[in-house]
């Protein structure tokens, strides 16, 4: 058979684009499915600020008894908290913008890393959590006392709530992941090995 | 300095035929295919910024219409669990060996195509999907991120895998 008259896939599939996919639509529908993402991020962001509005506002009703050192310290700590919370916010942000334009090896990799059930966001949520417990702990610890409650005991009283609470958030944690990102990570791990192999 | 959606509109221009393409290896399904090139495009547009001329541009189109393929291919396998119902009694001989009237047999039987990439894993039909927009294998070996010696090897065990699976169901036998 002549070269010419070979006939390949290419050429079989060397379709048009879709008539209803004009490139004036697509931008279109692009646009407004930036602007979506970028609504959804506000909202985000805006609900972590009331957020931590709420928790500063509570703080301060309670530092009423408290004295000036620990309010300044408990206001450092929400501030420390907020500011964590943009953190959070961008980092999500760039967690959106999945470079696609990697090489397929290294695309994998950066999923496998990023479905791990420890990964770096939960030094960020431990750390949040963290620092939400020792302010509280913080104004509890000098709120006066009656004889039934010492401030070591309003401590162990915040910790009793803070405690249940993290450990109902690590397991919801984990049951969202050995749910959805664990069969895509093992996935993931295959593909890479099996391209590596 | 182009703005971004005249950048768009040119590389979609000089790219929409091979990146519908590569849609049409992966899906047999139109609404699949449909759902797959928007994607392709969409993430094209996101990442207009990111090229920054390391490698060439059909190289960056490539990788993200086979990254972007990779993914949704993930996301339907785990949906559909794969479709398994595979009859493994299908010829498609014609696609290796150059002998046949190619272009009556492909007409023919186009569907074993997908049959047959449907049988490849994810990463053995993006190769397999390269090949067939005739890239070079250095070229695939920088769309992949592997080594060029590690892409000749699994081009030769892919072929040789749709080979064995074809043995005895040869074109000549079936006329």
């Amino acid at each position: 058979m002549k070269r010419e008259d070979k006939f390949s896939l290419k050429e079989y599939f060397n379709i048009k684009q879709p008539d209803r996919l004009t490139t004036d639509n697509i931008v279109e529908s692009f646009k407004k499915a930036d602007r979506i993402q970028r609504r959804k991020l506000d909202l985000l962001f805006a609900l972590l600020i009331i957020a931590g509005l709420i928790f500063l506002l509570v703080l301060s009703m309670a530092s009423v008894f408290s004295g000036i050192g620990q309010i300044i310290i408990a206001n450092v700590f929400v501030v420390i908290v907020i500011l964590i919370a943009i953190g959070l916010r961008s980092r999500y942000t760039e967690k959106d913008r999945i470079d696609y334009s990697l090489t397929t090896l290294e695309l994998l990799k950066k999923t496998e890393r990023r479905y791990r059930f420890w990964n770096s966001e939960w030094i960020f949520i431990f750390v949040l959590i963290l620092i939400c417990n020792i302010a509280t702990s913080i104004i509890f610890s000098s709120i006066p006392v009656s004889e039934v409650w010492t401030p070591l005991g309003l401590v162990v009283l915040a910790q009793m709530v803070y405690l249940p609470l993290l450990g109902i958030a690590f397991v919801a944690e984990w049951i969202s992941w050995k749910r959805v990102r664990k069969p895509l990570r093992d996935r993931t791990v295959e593909l890479i090995k099996e391209l590596e192999g | 300095m182009q703005s971004k959606e005249t950048e768009f509109k040119s590389i979609l221009a000089d790219n929409h035929e091979r990146l519908y393409r590569i849609c049409c290896y992966y899906f047999k399904d139109k609404e699949d295919r449909s759902d797959l090139y928007q994607e392709i495009l969409y993430n094209i547009w996101k990442s207009l910024g990111s090229f920054k001329g390391k490698s060439s541009v059909n190289t960056w189109i490539y990788r993200i219409a086979l990254n972007t393929a990779i993914g949704y291919a993930g996301r339907e396998y785990l949906r559909r669990k794969s479709k398994a119902d595979i009859d493994l009694n299908l010829n498609l001989d014609h696609l290796l060996y150059d002998d046949t009237d190619q272009k009556q047999i492909l007409e023919d039987s186009i569907g074993e195509l997908y049959i047959k990439l449907n049988q490849l894993s994810v990463i053995d039909k993006t190769i397999m999907t390269l090949m067939l927009e005739e890239i070079p294998t250095k070229e695939i070996a920088d769309i992949v991120g592997i080594t060029e010696p590690n892409v000749r090897v699994k081009i030769h065990r892919i072929k040789n895998q749709l080979k064995i699976e074809m043995k005895g169901y040869s074109y000549e036998e079936r006329r």
